[in-house]
């Protein structure tokens, strides 16, 4: 069995439940999105998977072989967290180098470019780096690593517009190239529906969603135009939300669109995900 | 194998402490043979090895920055653990070899007399022989892997403890063996817990079998063997802080 999946996973803090009967499969070569409020439990998920915490109970598979103390199984895996676990006073390019000994298919040339095209100074030490530039190094060890499954906690934490950019045209480079499994924790929603596949909503601790991201949004519709014909098209329907601007409104609704019965004047697009997901998640 | 590259990352990692570490020593050894032949008065040197166990106690301590790096990359915590002692036990080996060679270098200048010598020395009648220095050798090398080990122990226990737990081992243990036990003791045994413990010492230190060494070798490898099971106790549940 190839992919990573979890079974009856739960995490507790004390008396916080933390994920609560998790049962998720991971598939291979498929970018997910995992999505979900602060404190949802993304985090938790993923460190759980990446050997980093145990499960109160429940297990974590890994093409098969549980991922817990699983040399073999944590092999397969590249987690890059929000914090920072590089030796501070180590430099980057020591930093590859001992990557490159870990995960032997890393692609040193491949990192060098990419620290090029980013403006990471590889001669610089862990502690010079700023909150960015850390995420760059994390962010190009996870693109240069070449194992089969890449977890990403908030990949973009402090990176510039350019840089997120630029970031997301490398990650779906790299998948083209050399497909495997991006699981992709953020909040910057809007910035990362154009890059997943899948979308994994976690709420509270417990799965809310999990489908294609074309399904999802499929499951649901936008429309603009004037205030007054939105308003009289959008009384008998599943709002979702509404945004204004001046004479003009944009409206998000749950259902079908029956074309025929749109009146004149009003646009149809595609269903927002960030506003799915704040509706989903109220 | 992925032990293997672990273990190889922390000799990389104490490479460059331990060359700082034996260029002090050289730089000590040096004004010492400097100052001892300068004045007519017969100075007596001993115990650099005494630096060289802080100096391993002190790698033994560092603990949060590898197991961070090796969880980073994959290692489980038995692995972890398991490159801790491959690691030390090669540190220790070369550090046990060049504290007995500097020994014996030291003591063509000077009269110096190494821990060794200081604590088995009635076992000896030459002044250096070749069973002496492998003895010497194969104590420096128990000692200092035992020494490390304990280090791992604390440092394993105070990054599981939290802060509350932290204060009351760091002030309950020293309070314990420095004024709880000797009260107890002196109040109610008469002194026999401080003398039986002594007594427990001489023997595991080998002073009671006519100042032998493999005594206190056996003790070493026993005390390594039980702090390195509580050490690995601790980590296999560890886990990373954020």
């Amino acid at each position: 069995m190839k992919g990573i999946e979890t079974q009856n996973l739960n995490k507790t803090y004390g008396e916080v439940c933390a994920l609560q009967d998790i049962n998720l499969k991971f598939e291979n070569e498929k970018i997910y999105g995992l999505l979900g409020r602060n404190g949802a439990g993304k985090t938790t998920l993923l460190n759980l998977i990446s050997n980093r915490i145990f499960p109160s109970s429940g297990e974590v598979q890994v093409d098969g072989e549980t991922a817990l103390e699983n040399d073999n199984a944590q092999r397969k895996i590249y987690m890059m967290g929000e914090k920072n676990y590089y030796p501070q006073g180590m430099k980057i390019r020591q930093i590859f180098k001992w990557t490159q000994e870990f995960y032997p298919s890393f692609d040193m040339d491949y990192a060098l470019n990419l620290a090029e095209e980013f403006g990471l100074d590889i001669t610089k030490r862990v502690k010079a780096l700023s909150t960015g530039y850390a995420s760059i190094l994390k962010l190009i060890i996870a693109l240069s690593v070449n194992i089969p499954y890449v977890l990403l906690d908030e990949p973009v934490l402090g990176l510039d517009a350019n840089h997120r950019q630029l970031f997301y045209e490398t990650l779906l480079r790299n998948y083209d190239e050399q497909p495997k499994t991006f699981v992709i924790s953020t909040h910057l929603i809007d910035e990362v529906a154009n890059v997943i596949e899948d979308i994994i909503i976690i709420d509270q601790g417990k799965i809310l969603k999990n489908q294609p991201c074309e399904e999802l949004l499929s499951q649901g519709y936008t429309v603009s135009g004037n205030v007054a014909t939105i308003d009289s098209y959008i009384a008998d329907k599943e709002v979702i939300g509404c945004d204004s601007l001046g004479g003009l409104k944009t409206a998000y609704i749950l259902g079908t669109v029956n074309k025929g019965q749109l009146p004149a004047g009003l646009e149809v697009s595609k269903l927002d995900l960030q506003k799915l997901f704040i509706q989903l998640t109220k | 194998m992925l032990t293997n590259t672990a273990v190889k990352y922390r000799l990389w990692e104490n490479r460059k402490a331990l060359i700082i570490f034996y260029l002090i020593i050289y730089l000590v050894m040096i004004a010492s043979i400097i100052a001892v032949s300068s004045v007519n008065e017969v100075i007596t040197l001993n115990g650099l090895e005494f630096a060289s166990m802080i100096f391993i106690f002190i790698v033994g301590l560092e603990f949060s920055e590898p197991f961070q790096m090796l969880l980073q990359n994959g290692c489980s915590r038995k692995t972890i653990f398991l490159s801790f002692v491959y690691s030390i036990i090669p540190i220790a080996t070369v550090m046990a070899l060049i504290d007995g060679l500097n020994g014996i270098l030291m003591n063509q200048f000077t009269n110096y007399e190494n821990m060794f010598l200081q604590f088995y020395g009635p076992r000896f009648t030459e002044a250096v022989g070749v069973m002496q220095f492998i003895e010497g050798f194969l104590w420096s090398l128990t000692a200092y892997t035992m020494v490390a080990i304990i280090g791992l122990f604390i440092t394993a226990l105070y990054y599981r403890m939290n802060k509350q737990m932290k204060w009351i081992v760091s002030i309950g243990v020293p309070a314990f063996f420095m004024i709880v036990l000797p009260l107890i003791d002196t109040s109610f045994f008469n002194g026999a817990i401080i003398e039986g413990i002594g007594k427990v010492l001489d023997f595991a230190w080998g002073y009671q079998n006519g100042y032998n060494p493999y005594f206190s070798m056996i003790s070493c490898i026993l005390f390594s063997v039980i702090f390195g099971s509580l050490a690995y106790s601790l980590i296999r549940r560890a886990v990373v802080r954020d």
